[in-house]
C-alpha cells in the first residue's frame, strides 16, 4: 500500500512533464554526465515452484555515469537498487529487508530532437534478504546473483545551464537462479522490477 | 526499533554499495572509450525511426497471424485473457529444444534488428528494436507465459546475427549492377537479410543504380566453402558418428588493414551442416565492437579489441551455445613477406549461455541456462593472406540460473590445417577436442570428453593484401 500511494503521484508527474514541457533542441547530456535518481517501484519475484509471483513495493534509486556515442546515442554505467525495508517474508515479520539490484552498461537512445529517450542495458543482477544486525542473528539471510537486462523510457527537461531533470520509467528483468534460504532452496528465481523516478542530470 | 523518516532511509545497503563500486571501477574504461566506440557509421539516408518501430511490431503481427491462420497453431490464437495472464504472471523458463532456443530465436531477433538497420538506423540505434520485438512477442505473440531465456536469446543473439546478415547482404548486393545479374544479387541478399530485401523491393531499390554503401566493400574478404566428412565421438560411451559435412567460413574485413569505423566492420563467421549427423551443427560468429591500436603501424601490429560473439554448437554428442562479449589483445607478427602469425588472447563475459550435461535441465529440457565467463588463446599462421594453420584453445565457465544447480566448465582445443592446391582449391583437416566438467550442488560431479575430426575439399575466394612489405 505504501508503494501504491507513491506510485500514483509519480506516474502523474511523469505524464505532466511529458505533456507540459516544450521540446528542446540541444542535447542535455553531452560529454561526461551524471544522473542520480530516486523513486518508487514494484518488484515481482517468481520461481519454478512458485504458483504466483511474490509482489512487493519499495523505494528505488539509481546512479548513471555516462558519455556520448553520438548526438542521439549515449552509453552509461548504471547502478540500480530497489529496497523494501519492511518485507513480510512470512506474513508476520515486517523487519526483513529485501533488496534487488542491477549493475551494468546502459545505452540511451534519443530518437527525436526532444528530451524523450529510450534506454536498454544489461549486467550483474541480484537479490538479498537481510535482517537487522543483532548479537545472535547474522545480517544476511539469503542472496543470489545472476544476470539482468533492463529498458525504459524517459524525458529530460532543462533546469539551469548544465543541470537538468529527468523523469523515467524503467523495467528490470533479472535471472537470479537458485537462492538458498536456511535449509531450503528457491529454484530458478526470476525478478521483475518496475520503477518510476525523478532524477537530476549534471553534465 | 526507532522510527526513521522515509526520506532518510537508505535506498541501498552498504554491501551493495561496496559491490557495485568494485564493478563500476572495472567497467569505467568502457566510458572513456565511449566516444571512440561510436565510430563512423556507414552513410545511409533517410533515417526512418518510426517506420523501423512499426516494422518490428508488424513482423510480430505477421508471424502470429501466419501461425494462427495458415498453420492453425493453437498457441498463436492469443486473446485478451492470455495477454492479461502473461502480464500478471510474468516470466518463466521454457522447456523448448536446444535448436529452437539457441538458433531459431536469435534468427527471429535478427529480423527485428534489421528492421532498424534497413531503415538507416545505426547498429546502436537498432539494439532497442531487438529488445522491443522480443518483448512484445513474448507477452502478446503466444498463449504461453513469456519465457525469459527466449527474451535473452532473441535480443542478444538477434543483434549479432542481425548485424552479420546485414553486412553479408550488403556485400552480395551491387547497387551499380544492372539487368538479371542485379536481380539475382538482390534475391540472394534477401535470403540472407529478408527484412532489408522486402524494404528495398517496396522502395523500388532493386533496380535503382547508385553508390554502394560502405558495408559493401570491407577491404579484405575471405569466403571458403568446404565439403567433406566429419566424425565425432563421445569418449565416455565410445559412440562414433560419421557423416558428410558442408562448412562455410566468412572473414569480413581485416582488423589491421582498416582502422575501426563502426561495430562489426570486421567479423568472422563459421557455419557447418552435417546431413544425417544432426543437420545444422554449428554457427559461430564474432564481430568487433571497438578496437584501439597499440602501435603506429608496420609489419608487427598490436591492438585491444572488444567483440560481440554468438555461438551455437549442436553436435550429436554435446550441445553448447552462448551470447558473449569478448575483450583482449590482438596481434599480427610478420614472419616473411608472404607469411604472418596472428595471435589473440581474450577474456569473455557470457550474457546467457546454454549447456547440456548428464543431470542438467528442467522438465523436458536437457540443458541448463546461465551467465558465465571464459578465456581464449588463438594462433593463426597465414600464408598469402589466407589462414593455413589455426590452433585454438578456449575455456568457458557457466553458472546455472535455470536447470540443475551447477557450475559447468567446458574446454575446447582445435587444430586446423589447410593446404592450397591451386588458385581457389584446397584441402583442409581439423581435429577438435572438448571436455566438460559439471559440478552439481546436489549430485556427484561429471566429466565427459568428446573428439571430432573433419576432412574436406575447399573452394576459397579471397580479396585483400597477400603480402606484407
Amino acid at each position: 500500500m505504501r508503494g501504491r500511494r507513491l506510485l500514483g503521484p509519480a506516474l502523474a508527474g511523469v505524464a505532466l512533464l511529458a505533456s507540459a514541457l516544450p521540446a528542446q533542441r540541444a542535447p542535455l547530456r553531452s560529454g561526461l554526465w551524471f544522473e542520480l535518481g530516486r523513486g518508487t517501484g514494484n518488484i515481482r519475484i517468481s520461481c519454478t515452484t512458485c504458483e504466483r509471483p511474490t509482489s512487493l513495493f519499495g523505494g528505488s534509486g539509481f546512479l548513471r555515469i555516462g558519455g556520448s556515442l553520438s548526438r542521439k546515442v549515449l552509453l552509461s554505467l548504471e547502478v540500480f537498487s530497489l529496497l523494501d525495508d519492511r518485507f513480510e517474508a512470512r506474513g508476520t515479520d515486517s523487519t526483513v529487508t529485501l533488496e534487488t539490484y542491477a549493475v551494468g552498461p546502459t545505452v540511451l537512445w534519443y530518437p527525436w530532437s526532444s528530451g524523450f529517450h529510450l534506454s536498454a542495458g544489461m549486467g550483474v543482477a541480484g537479490v538479498e534478504l537481510a535482517l537487522p544486525v543483532t548479537e545472535d542473528v547474522p545480517e544476511l539471510l539469503a542472496s543470489g546473483t545472476g544476470v539482468g537486462v533492463h529498458f525504459g523510457v524517459g524525458l529530460d527537461v532543462p533546469l539551469w545551464r548544465k543541470l537538468s531533470t529527468s523523469a523515467s520509467f524503467g523495467v528490470y528483468y533479472s535471472a537470479i537462479g537458485d537462492v538458498p534460504i536456511t535449509e531450503n532452496v528457491v529454484d530458478d528465481v526470476i525478478s521483475t522490477g518496475y520503477h518510476v523516478s525523478i532524477a537530476l542530470v549534471l553534465r | 526499533m526507532p522510527t526513521i523518516p522515509r526520506w532518510r532511509r537508505p535506498i541501498a545497503s552498504p554491501h551493495l554499495i561496496r559491490q557495485t563500486a568494485r564493478i563500476a571501477v572495472a567497467l569505467l574504461p568502457l566510458l572513456t572509450a565511449s566516444r571512440a566506440l561510436a565510430g563512423q557509421e556507414a552513410r545511409c539516408a533517410p533515417r526512418r525511426s518510426e517506420l523501423a518501430v512499426e516494422e518490428t511490431l508488424g513482423l510480430n503481427l505477421l508471424v502470429n497471424r501466419i501461425d494462427a491462420w495458415v498453420f492453425d497453431q493453437a498457441w498463436a490464437r492469443v486473446s485478451f485473457e492470455d495477454w492479461s495472464r502473461n502480464l500478471d504472471l510474468g516470466w518463466e523458463w521454457d522447456e523448448n529444444a536446444f535448436g529452437t532456443n539457441m538458433f531459431a530465436h536469435p534468427f527471429h531477433g535478427a529480423t527485428y534488428f534489421n528492421a532498424g538497420r534497413s531503415n538507416c538506423l545505426s547498429y546502436w540505434e537498432s539494439i532497442p528494436l531487438a529488445f522491443l520485438g522480443s518483448w512484445t512477442w513474448e507477452f502478446f505473440g503466444e498463449t504461453y507465459r513469456p519465457s525469459l531465456n527466449d527474451f535473452f536469446m532473441t535480443s542478444f543473439g538477434g543483434i549479432a546475427l542481425g548485424e552479420i546478415t546485414h553486412r553479408v547482404a550488403a556485400t552480395i548486393r551491387d547497387e551499380q549492377a544492372t539487368g538479371s545479374g542485379r536481380i539475382l544479387r538482390e534475391l540472394a541478399a534477401t535470403l540472407v537479410d529478408p527484412v532489408a530485401g522486402v524494404n528495398r523491393l517496396i522502395r523500388g531499390e532493386w533496380n535503382r543504380v547508385g553508390d554502394n554503401p560502405a558495408e559493401h566493400d570491407p577491404g579484405a574478404f575471405l569466403f571458403r566453402l568446404g565439403v567433406g566428412v566429419r566424425g565425432i565421438q563421445d569418449d565416455t560411451t565410445r559412440v562414433q558418428t560419421w557423416s558428410p559435412m558442408i562448412q562455410l567460413d566468412v572473414r569480413y574485413g581485416d582488423p589491421f588493414t582498416r582502422d575501426y569505423r563502426a561495430p562489426f566492420d570486421v567479423f568472422w563467421l563459421r557455419a557447418q551442416v552435417a546431413p544425417g549427423g544432426g543437420g545444422l551443427n554449428l554457427i559461430e560468429g564474432s564481430g568487433r565492437l571497438y578496437q584501439r591500436a597499440l602501435d603506429h603501424g608496420g609489419g608487427t601490429r598490436h591492438a585491444l579489441m572488444l567483440n560481440h560473439r554468438y555461438e551455437y554448437l549442436h553436435k550429436p554428442v554435446y550441445q553448447y551455445g552462448a551470447q558473449s562479449v569478448e575483450m583482449g589483445l590482438l596481434s599480427r607478427w610478420r614472419l616473411s613477406e608472404r607469411s604472418r602469425l596472428r595471435t589473440r588472447l581474450s577474456g569473455d563475459l557470457i550474457v546467457m549461455g546454454a549447456i547440456d550435461a548428464p543431470v542438467a535441465g528442467f522438465g523436458e529440457r536437457t540443458y541448463d541456462f546461465g551467465p558465465g565467463a571464459g578465456a581464449t588463446l588463438e594462433l593463426v599462421l597465414e600464408r598469402n593472406g589466407r589462414p593455413a594453420v589455426t590452433l585454438n584453445n578456449r575455456v568457458e565457465y557457466l553458472h546455472t540460473v535455470s536447470g540443475a544447480p551447477a557450475n559447468h566448465i567446458v574446454a575446447f582445443s582445435s587444430l586446423e590445417g589447410h593446404v592450397t592446391l591451386g588458385r581457389s582449391l584446397g584441402v583442409g583437416v581439423e581435429f577438435t577436442g572438448a571436455t566438460r566438467e559439471s559440478r552439481y550442488l546436489d549430485a556427484p560431479a561429471a566429466v565427459n570428453s568428446f573428439g571430432e575430426a573433419r576432412l574436406f575439399l575447399s573452394l576459397t575466394s579471397f580479396s585483400g593484401p597477400r603480402t606484407l612489405p
